[in-house]
């Protein structure tokens, strides 16, 4: 995982639109994997591991996005043991398409007898050729593409209507528990939403870092840098470098980010010791909706900054930029907006264990600010790191409190407050990269010098926001809540 | 006009210097046979993959989108996108994921024969 973790980057950095196409399949994969039976395994793992077939996830309805317990699509059992499902889904990435010789599609659905909300929704496997046993495609089902819907980015990927109509479809998991087997792939999914973002943010930055060496535009505020040109290029400028750190700074924070939630999915999955296994369990569990959320939101942050530094020709479709911001949109919204993000966490994954998974994290923090808390040159780092997680454990605690009075204090503080943990999880990695970087900075190797700077950067310059963000979350619900509806 | 090189030195930095995954992943029954040698060929491998296949048809992909034909109810992906896809299952890229569940045979196989 950790190694596929960087190809995912890469991935999404070169083409988003494209690899949503493969990069669906994973979580069916996975879904299938850990709920399928012994038969369904054998039939379809092998061909969505060598890419033979791809994979969907068909949830949303025109009614019902964020509240799935709103779902109407159903499920008729048949005498074979299948299931005939008729509804109609929408936004389904990569529903129908081209590249792949079948195609299979993880639709929810309710069956005849099943209680209202959440808990009567069911997950089918409803491919688009029903194969034969020996795995060869068989006959066309009846799930089809109505249209295509019209969107602000992603142009190259196929976002489908689909209808079904008496479709043929297996019951994955068993019947009502749909959700339990769906959350595997959603989980999959956020942590690949926040890839997206992270690839963006990077090819948005390479772009951008080109374009300030090779523009000229205007003198330096502090003498001509570039005598022999007409104007010296613009990344003498302050702050076009501000732009081009901001977006350096959220790549490679979401690198070292990443990377270590992928190596803890290896270690959760097959770590030896059971205890190790759990606390990486934990750990992915908490990190996830910040990998979603905080990432997708520097991504916008990053990308548009990144079309800025473009001036005019940043707007215009022919220099690229734009379409980096276009569909860095998305990701904000889809797998979940990244407001639930934040009740996910704030709600289910901090209050509700009273912060014990946020302490895993805590604990890796405060023992890097007790190991380097003497290191004159990392006081720079260790002091504001150390603060901080003060300053959060204050900040539950004080959230957990009004919310015994008021749920509504959870949802009111809920996206500041995913932001704060975000920060506080970039600056421990870039707290431990200053650390490598200052070891190595008289190696001659500029990539250590670079890294420090960066490390800097973040520290000045965007990590302080956190401070704003804190005095948001504490502003508790009345300012949102108290005007009536009628009045706004 | 626009390019995309895979950030290789930085990612070899924080997959080998900061989380230093080769004897994070010895630990790891399934993944213990992946050597560092190994990580950093698949990671070239997929820049070249990544730079060369996938990001020219980033933008004309934008341009073009995606076509249904309302009688057939097929959909056409835009031009290279289907050709990109046979490529990336050729080389056995899809399989690297499910190394996480599986292991790392595939990566010691496909990309570096000598383990």
């Amino acid at each position: 995982m950790v190694l596929y973790n960087s190809f995912s980057e890469m991935l999404n950095a070169a083409n988003q639109a494209w690899y949503m196409y493969p990069g669906l399949s994973h979580g069916a994969y996975q879904c299938l994997h850990e709920h399928g039976t012994a038969e369904q395994k054998r039939l379809y793992l092998p061909k969505l591991v060598s890419g033979e077939w791809t994979g969907t996830m068909c949830l949303t309805e025109a009614h019902c996005g964020t509240d799935l317990g709103l779902l109407r699509s159903k499920a008729e059992p048949q005498a074979d043991g299948s299931y005939k499902i008729t509804g109609s889904k929408i936004f389904i990435s990569a529903g129908e398409h081209d590249m792949a010789a079948n195609i299979l599609h993880l639709v929810l659905a309710r069956l005849p007898d099943a209680p209202a909300g959440t808990k009567g929704i069911s997950l089918f496997l409803v491919p688009k050729f029903i194969p034969a046993a020996d795995g060869s495609v068989g006959a066309r089902n009846a799930i089809t593409c109505g249209a295509i819907e019209e969107k602000m980015g992603i142009h190259g990927n196929s976002t489908c209507q689909m209808n079904l109509d008496a479709a043929t479809g297996w019951i994955i998991g068993q019947p009502n528990k749909g959700l339990n087997a769906m959350f595997v792939m959603m989980n999959a999914a956020r942590l690949g939403v926040g890839m997206q973002s992270l690839g963006l943010t990077e090819v948005a930055y390479q772009n951008a870092l080109v374009y300030a060496k090779d523009r000229v535009q205007m003198r330096s505020l502090s003498g001509v840098k570039a005598p022999n040109l007409p104007a010296d290029p613009i990344i003498v400028h302050p702050d076009v470098r501000r732009m081009l750190l901001t977006a350096k700074a959220y790549a490679e924070g979401g690198r070292a980010f990443t990377s270590f939630v992928a190596l803890q999915i290896d270690r959760e999955l097959s770590h030896p010791d059971e205890g190790a296994r759990k606390d990486a369990a934990d750990l992915v569990t908490l990190l996830t909706p910040i990998v979603k959320a905080f990432i997708t939101d520097n991504g916008w942050i990053a990308t548009s900054e990144a079309m800025q530094v473009y001036g005019g020709h940043g707007y215009i479709a022919e220099w690229g930029m734009e379409q980096y911001v276009r569909d860095a949109r998305i990701n904000m919204i889809y797998e979940g907006t990244n407001t639930i993000q934040s009740l996910d966490l704030l709600g289910r994954k901090v209050l509700m264990d009273n912060g014990a998974k946020l302490k895993k994290f805590g604990a890796l923090v405060q023992a890097f600010v007790e190991e380097n808390g003497t290191d004159e040159a990392m006081s720079e780092f260790v002091t504001p790191l150390g603060e901080l997680g003060g300053k959060l454990t204050k900040l539950t605690m004080e959230i957990g409190m009004k919310s015994f009075q008021n749920q509504d204090e959870v949802g009111a503080a809920a996206v500041p407050y995913l932001r704060v943990v975000g920060h506080l999880v970039y600056a421990y990695f870039f707290a431990r990269m200053a650390k490598l970087a200052l070891a190595k900075l008289d190696s001659g190797d500029g990539f250590y010098k670079a890294k420090l700077a960066t490390a800097r950067f973040y520290y000045a310059r965007l990590l302080p926001e956190t401070a704003m963000l804190i005095r948001q979350a504490r502003s508790g619900a009345a300012n949102l809540l108290d005007l009536e509806a009628e009045l706004f | 006009m626009s390019q995309y090189v895979a950030p290789l030195r930085d990612m070899r930095f924080v997959l080998h210097e900061l989380l230093q995954v080769e004897s994070e992943l010895k630990q790891l029954p399934q993944h213990a046979e992946i050597d560092l040698d190994t990580i950093n060929q698949v990671l070239e491998e997929g820049g070249k993959f990544t730079s060369k296949v996938l990001f020219p048809l980033n933008h004309s992909g934008d341009r073009e989108g995606c076509r249904l034909d309302a009688a057939t109810h097929a959909v056409s992906t835009p031009k290279g996108f289907k050709e990109a896809y046979r490529q990336y299952v050729e080389a056995g890229w899809p399989a690297l994921r499910s190394t996480a569940v599986r292991g790392c045979r595939w990566c010691c196989t496909t990309l570096s024969p000598k383990c």
